[in-house]
């Protein structure tokens, strides 16, 4: 179950890299040699923006100052310090990564076409900071007599280095590999699809970004390094904006957020100029018109175009009998132990929220019993989803306090609570709707697996056994709420109802003792609607406690312990399903006062 | 360093930033229609530009005809990025990311840049001037007439755009899509029609300022990028969308880049006026004059 998976596409890599390794075999040609050694040198920078632009969602449009960053710092220090070529290799690996967690610092604070606008002028600035340098950068004419890739005192011929380069590209399209099907890799595609339900999960935005443009100038820093020694120069004229775009043409066109998509990319717009002879005046009319025409008509790149079954390892299904042990499996992992009576699971104290001069919560108070099923109900408006967001820190309270079981979580952030027990969905569904379903729930588990992006990387023994664990949990929790056949279809395309049950299937994947919903049943048709209640019911028998924002009477009615009216921010009632419903206030709120007389 | 050498400054700051302010009303007027940028908006004005050098050497036309051949052409290639760039993908894109677009408008502004290169080499060309050249003396200060008619062209562009905008039942139409396109659907607006409009007046636009700009800074293919990206600055500066932040965001950047570019070295200019931006966009993302936005979750 564990490897099996990736075997076609495995296969395919093999072949590929047998492929790449046998071309000084076919040619000598210094041409030819020079022209896989740029490619080579290309697939490591584009698997680094790929990381950044294509998982983890944050398009880069100046990922050729990253690279010059790179060759920039392993030219000086080769000229002027004289490491040798390991030294220089991580100087300026090094120096590019931390030029690009500054550069992802702005990236926390803008989206979309700002941050294509930042990363265009951080590579413009680059470009002319070379220009500008003058001795210290060479300024046009750029830095000259770089020695070449010289490894245990040897300078290695075109050849050799070749190889290095090679090793290096595969090595690092390896490591992607193995981290685009582990939980940071997912975390990254999760902050990409949304960043709201990826915080909700316990995945830190902020940590999460910068990690995605550290990464990504990890790759564009060995590029440049492996550009100043084998080509020897470094000149500005070869960190243009063209070259920024260039980049992100070869990823687009081979597939953003895939392994193999930056490889495709690159093979195929380097042997471009080769296929049509007499192209070089055309070059960048014919990369612009690519780019159009990839957008418009190939968004999934040359990747989409390959056999489902090559680029999507499904996860094989197991049978009934497996499914229902898998299934024990995940509810005896949800079960919690009832904890101290006298405190209760989540209690609100007080809690305001202004925004502006409107007061949309106004001390609200609740005490959520450990075990229970509480629902806060209330006419539209009257603060029931705002005062879930106060509780989930996805709104920072004006004022008041929350405590979770005993412990004060007033004014965290989204990504701590996963962690500390909280889970929640979303009234308007906030599935990753490009995962596949699994996908979704493995995300879910984000906040308490544990394997770090170096074991994830380099694909050790424990992180491919949480992997497994983590599968097998995911298809458990799948089955308990029924969606187990579906595991391996993109989220997005499950009806609405069922997109309703993913999203508390991934809830409930974080652990939570306490589980926020917010209109579950909306939209459900009446068989949905009590599936439902049967499930709600079940994960109350584990030991969750439910705090539930719902319209539906009917549901609300009979599986609430408690319910909590709400209007106009205020608390106006709270008690059992039937001492509210004959109360007059919520009589009143809900239709008005002529109805309580 | 007297005043008058600082006023000088200032002076030529201004008339390149009441250029940089006609590109970001550009972007605005996209914006407004679409919610998406347009990053081929520095190639029209490149674009503006090297149409009216075209129809000077090569027809032989006066400038202030010339200025209409290149109003015409430009105007009709943004129809053509509205119809290549942005048509095909709305039918599929909603919301969301807007990443299609930022590629798909980079991707044939590449187009046309590399075509103008094509053309007209990269070589940066004189263009003549719509009023004579010739120089009023203001105590120390020196007004050049070029920079005194694009200042006051550009500006006088600004508020017809706004008026066009604002008084017009055209502009209100147009008003009306940009706030809630559905709705104006609705009321019977052609909103598709609208979105056209807007490429076609950004487009309009682009050629007047890279038409008017050219005497002064050259023509040349090479040019688009950058002015397109200080456009966008001096949008982001005023805070997207607002014409008016659009104007003084514009104003602002002119005037700050000929200043470090004077102090500093003249290469540092732009790397002065992207870090102007870069910096803007994260400490005010909604720029100098907008209001903060309240997210909602």
């Amino acid at each position: 179950m564990d490897r099996k998976p990736f075997r076609l596409g495995g296969l395919a890599a093999l072949l590929a890299l047998a492929g790449a390794a046998a071309v000084p075999l076919l040619t000598d040609n210094p041409y030819y040699l020079q022209k896989v050694q740029m490619a080579g040198i290309l697939v490591i920078a584009v698997q680094g923006l790929n990381l950044m632009a294509g998982y983890a969602g944050q398009v880069s449009l100046g990922h050729a100052g990253l690279f010059a960053v790179g060759a920039y710092t392993a030219a000086k220090l080769a000229l002027s310090l004289g490491w040798g070529f390991v030294g220089d290799f991580a100087g300026a690996v090094v120096m590019t990564m931390l030029v690009g967690l500054l550069l992802g610092v702005p990236a926390l604070r803008v989206r979309h076409h700002y941050l294509a606008v930042v990363t265009i002028g951080f590579g413009i600035m680059v470009e002319k900071l070379a220009n500008e340098g003058g001795s210290f950068t060479g300024g046009f004419a750029g830095l000259t007599g770089i020695p070449g890739v010289i490894l245990f005192g040897r300078e290695l011929d075109a050849v050799g280095t070749y190889y290095v380069i090679l090793a290096l590209a595969a090595g690092l399209t390896w490591g992607i590999a193995n981290m685009a099907r582990s939980r940071v890799g997912r975390a990254f595609l999760a902050l990409r699809e949304g960043e709201v339900a990826a915080e909700s999960l316990g995945i830190s935005e902020y940590r999460y970004k910068l990690l995605a443009f550290v990464l990504g100038s990890l790759g564009a820093g060995m590029a440049g390094a492996l550009y100043a020694h084998v080509f020897r120069y470094v000149s500005p004229e070869s960190f243009t904006f063209g070259v920024s775009v260039e980049m992100l043409v070869m990823l687009l066109v081979g597939g953003m957020g895939t392994v193999a998509g930056p490889v495709l990319g690159v093979g195929l717009i380097q042997a471009l100029p080769e296929l049509i002879a007499g192209l070089d005046a055309f070059r960048l009319i014919i990369y612009g018109g690519i780019l159009l025409l990839a957008v418009i008509f190939l968004p999934g790149g040359l990747v989409s175009l390959l056999p489902r079954r090559w680029r999507e390892p499904s996860e094989p299904m197991p049978d009934k009998g497996e499914l229902e042990r898998l299934e024990e499996q995940a509810v005896e992992l949800l079960r919690r132990a009832p904890g101290p009576a006298d405190v209760p699971a989540l209690e609100v104290q007080g809690l305001t929220k202004y925004f502006g001069g409107i007061k949309a919560l106004d001390g609200v108070s609740l005490r959520v019993e450990d075990g229970t099923i509480h629902a806060l109900i209330g006419p539209n408006g009257s603060g029931k989803t705002t005062c879930l967001h106060a509780i989930s820190g996805i709104y920072r309270p004006s004022g008041g306090a929350v405590f979770l079981r005993g412990q004060e979580i007033t004014g965290r952030k989204a990504y701590q609570l996963a962690g500390l027990g909280l889970a929640r969905t979303f009234q308007r569904s906030q599935i990753f709707p490009r995962l596949t379903v699994l996908e979704n729930v493995l995300v879910g588990q984000h906040s308490w697996r544990r394997t770090d992006l170096l074991q994830a990387a380099l694909g050790l023994p424990g992180a491919r056994r949480e992997e497994r664990e983590a599968r097998e949990f995911a298809l458990g929790l799948l089955s308990l709420v029924g969606l187990a056949d579906r595991a391996n279809q993109e989220a997005g395309s499950l009806p609405h109802g069922l997109q309703r049950l993913l999203e508390i299937a991934r809830a409930l994947a974080a652990r939570p003792a306490v589980l926020l919903l917010d209109e579950p049943a909306a939209g459900l048709s009446e068989p949905e609607g009590e599936e439902l209640e049967r499930l709600l019911r079940r994960i109350k028998e584990l030991g969750i406690t439910i705090l539930l924002i719902e319209h539906d009477m009917r549901l609300v009615m009979g599986i609430s312990d408690t319910v909590t009216v709400l209007d106009s921010g205020q608390v106006i009632c709270s008690g059992a399903p039937e001492a509210v419903q004959s109360d007059p206030r919520v009589l009143s709120a809900y239709l008005g006062d002529a109805a309580a007389d | 360093m007297s005043l008058g050498f600082l006023l000088q400054l200032v002076f030529t700051g201004l008339t390149m930033g009441s250029i940089y302010a006609l590109v970001a009303i550009g972007y605005n007027l996209i914006y407004a229609t679409t919610g998406i940028i347009n990053f081929s908006q520095g190639e029209l004005v490149m674009m503006g530009g090297m149409v009216g050098l075209a129809a000077v050497t090569a027809l032989g036309l006066p400038p202030h005809l010339a200025i209409l051949v290149s109003l015409a052409v430009v105007s009709v290639l943004a129809l053509a990025v509205y119809r290549i760039a942005w048509q095909p993908l709305s039918r599929r894109q909603s919301g969301g990311s807007r990443l299609g677009w930022i590629l798909s408008t980079i991707g044939i502004g590449i187009v046309i840049q590399n075509v103008a290169m094509l053309l007209w080499g990269k070589e940066f060309h004189p263009l003549p001037a719509l009023v004579p050249d010739g120089n009023l003396r203001l105590g120390e200060l020196v007004i050049n007439s070029v920079q005194a008619f694009v200042l006051l062209a550009a500006i006088l562009l600004a508020v017809l755009t706004e008026l066009l905008l604002n008084y017009t039942f055209l502009g209100k139409a147009f008003k009306a899509t940009s706030f809630n396109a559905e709705a104006a659907a609705y009321m019977g607006i052609n909103t598709p029609a609208m979105v056209g409009f807007s490429f076609a007046l950004a487009g309009a636009l682009a050629a007047l300022a890279g038409f008017l700009v050219s005497p002064l800074t050259f023509a040349s293919s090479v040019l688009g990028l950058i002015v397109g990206l200080k456009g966008f600055g001096a949008a982001v500066l005023g805070g997207l969308g607002s014409n008016r932040g659009a104007m003084v965001g514009g104003l602002i950047l002119g005037v700050m880049e000929i200043i470090s570019g004077t102090f500093i070295t003249a290469g540092f200019r732009d790397i002065t006026a992207f870090l102007l931006i870069i910096l803007v966009l994260v400490m005010r993302p909604q720029g100098l004059l907008g209001q903060p936005v309240t997210e909602k979750a």
